[in-house]
């Protein structure tokens, strides 16, 4: 058996590539705490320490790193390779009915983009250089990145979500949500992820936004105090009434859609300011906990093939299938985290990955820093990332 | 057991060509497998999607199965070179494809993370054994086995239509191309198309649903029978 290795990191400390411009300089470890641009908004006791940026990099392409200098159209003629790739436009997705690229020309090279630096390390043993990446021409496509980072009550909160490789091959929508509020009377942090079907491309990704949001538009009326008097009925209701939503949108607005189309996997966790907060899933979503460098999965991770899910919403009896967990209160510093199985399984798999989310993870992120964090590169690992991180509230210096 | 793993485990894609190597498979069908082989690994190996999740096993079956390839990573594989002989047992060749995945996904220790087998069956004939084969794929293909594969079957030359639709789990496919050299050829392209396609579906948390591509070629797919339906 071959297994992956750490095998180093690439970014702003690299020398740059001849023809590729120069080094650019450490902005991290200049930028302090406390400055001006960085401080997070609202009040600031008794906030978290200020946020850590991502270093940027102007003309740091070592951009080769990571890219093909060609189209993945490009082939030559001849052999059994070639006819596949042909035949299907793109390797990422040959012959698929939504693959508007399947034109079976070759293009000719074409430049690697100017991208940005970045400390995130490359896992594994003889990773090739990818294609370059195809947008997704449907017109309800999400975002290939999405990120934030800032309170959220008196709570830190980053977020990022990353197209996976393999819809950049092919040039499909990422599929994955997350959405975030606060309940109504400000006591509760409520957080969600969904993570839409692979096998509805065109439209789950749309399922997986309207739940995420949905789910928390029905949290928004629980309290601290009814959570802890029933979790599991407070949770199933909400599982419930969001799934109902769901049908009633897509009937009035997407009467050609089936509730499969809109099939998606969900965590959804709601954390009081003081006590013991809740969880819940549908499918394999997944809600892990960092103290330190140390990793715990809330629930237990599914044996048997990643590919099949136990169960996926909306469904029938949504409160049936999920799978609820409390959530002791946190220790100052520690991060309770809501990941699609893209990154879950990055996190279960690799004790790299975890090395690098955890020293990353090891302050609060802006929107930057937690986009940079799931820049990583592991060999097998093409699919969508997300990962929703609420740091404790007492993580203070001095 | 933690369900963290201390050593790296990338996810991998366990394929098996199941090839029927009975001596009606000699001349331009064998050689047309033997030229193909290793084209399948270059495809494979140049596009990263694929490559760093599928790993390849190659069993052959006529009166006996060997598995002639292990379940490996095809950056490493030495591409093995067929050779025709005997009958054809459906049997053996399909039990020799279950060891071969179920020792091969085990080989990549406890908590490696892995999608659903497929088994790309491939036979010119009928079976002509006398024992029941259908046992044997009902074991390879149970669902409560967590080991447990889909079957994609190709037909060709003197292949009973009807058993080639009983050996898959819901993807089959029959070509009446005369030149048996070219059916071969087409049907390992559709091969390496639907292992490319597969791969680049697990792309979420239910992706990877098994497709089989069969833009522009003659093959075609017969209508599942009530054992796929149920």
């Amino acid at each position: 058996m071959r297994v992956g290795k750490f095998i180093g990191r690439k970014g702003r400390h690299a020398a740059a590539a001849p023809g590729h411009g120069a080094a650019v300089p450490d902005t991290t470890d200049t930028t302090e705490p406390g400055t001006a641009d960085l401080t997070p908004p609202g009040p600031t006791p008794p906030g978290p320490t200020p946020p850590e940026p991502m270093a940027t990099a102007v003309d740091n392409v070592s951009a080769t790193d990571g890219y093909s200098a060609t189209d993945s159209h490009s082939a030559t003629d001849g052999d059994l390779a070639t006819d596949a790739v042909l035949a299907s436009g793109t390797p990422g997705t040959p012959g698929t009915p939504d693959d508007d690229n399947a034109t079976g020309t070759a293009l000719p090279p074409v430049a690697p983009p100017r991208t940005l630096a970045t400390d995130a390390p490359q896992v594994g043993d003889h990773l090739q250089p990818l294609p370059l990446p195809r947008l997704a021409p449907t017109t309800t496509s999400l975002p290939g990145l999405r990120a934030d980072g800032g309170l959220l009550g008196d709570r830190w909160l980053g977020a990022a979500s990353l197209v996976g490789q393999s819809h950049l091959n092919g040039g499909s929508t990422a599929q994955d949500a997350y959405q975030f509020t606060l309940s109504d009377d400000g006591s509760l942090l409520i957080a969600a992820v969904c993570d839409g079907m692979g096998s509805r491309p065109l439209t789950s990704q749309i399922g997986a936004v309207l739940l995420a949001s949905l789910l928390c538009e029905e949290a928004r009326t629980v309290t601290a105090g009814k959570l802890a008097a029933d979790p599991r009925a407070v949770l199933g209701g909400i599982l419930d009434a969001a799934c109902a939503r769901v049908t009633q949108v897509r009937t009035a607005g997407l009467p050609g859609l089936t509730d499969r189309d809109l099939s998606c996997t969900a965590a959804l966790a709601l954390l009081p300011a003081t006590g013991t907060g809740w969880a819940a899933r549908v499918g394999d979503c997944a809600v892990l906990r960092l103290a330190g460098e140390a990793w715990e999965t809330v629930f237990a991770r599914d044996g048997g093939p990643v590919n099949m899910v136990s169960a996926a919403l909306p469904h029938p009896t949504p409160a049936e299938v999920a799978e609820y967990a409390p959530l002791a209160e946190e220790s100052p510093g520690d991060c309770l985290i809501l990941a699609s199985d893209g990154l879950a399984e990055d996190a279960f798999g690799s004790p790299a990955v975890r090395a690098w989310l955890a020293e990353r993870w090891s302050r609060p992120c802006d929107a930057a820093a937690m986009a940079d964090s799931l820049r990583y590169r592991r060999r097998g690992s093409h699919d969508d990332r997300t990962a929703l991180v609420v740091w404790s509230r007492q993580l203070r210096n001095g | 057991m933690s369900a963290f793993s201390n050593v790296e485990r990338p996810a991998v894609f366990p394929v098996c060509l199941c090839i029927d190597v009975s001596y009606s498979m000699q001349g331009p069908p064998m050689t047309a497998v033997n030229d193909a082989l290793p084209e399948i690994k270059a495809a494979i190996k140049s596009d990263p999607s694929t490559g760093e999740i599928a790993r390849l096993a190659v069993v052959t079956f006529s009166d006996q199965a060997d598995i002639v390839l292990p379940l490996t990573d095809i950056a490493f594989a030495d591409m093995p070179v067929l050779s025709p002989q005997g009958g054809t047992n459906f049997d053996v060749g399909l039990r020799a494809s279950g060891d071969a995945l179920r020792d091969g996904i085990k080989g990549l220790g406890k908590g490696s993370a892995y999608h659903q087998p497929v088994i790309f069956f491939i036979s010119d004939g009928e079976h002509n054994a006398d024992v029941d084969w259908t046992h044997a794929r009902g074991q390879i293909t149970s669902k409560e086995d967590k080991y447990g594969a889909q079957i994609v079957s190709f037909g060709f030359g003197k292949a009973n239509r009807e058993t080639i639709q009983q050996v898959s789990t819901g993807f089959a496919f029959f070509t009446d191309e005369s030149d048996p050299g070219t059916a071969v050829r087409e049907i390992l392209r559709t091969v390496l198309r639907s292992i490319r396609t597969t791969s680049s579906s697990f792309s979420s948390a239910t992706g990877g649903a098994l497709s089989v591509p069969l833009d522009g070629t003659k093959l075609t797919q017969l209508p599942l029978t009530q054992h796929m339906v149920n």
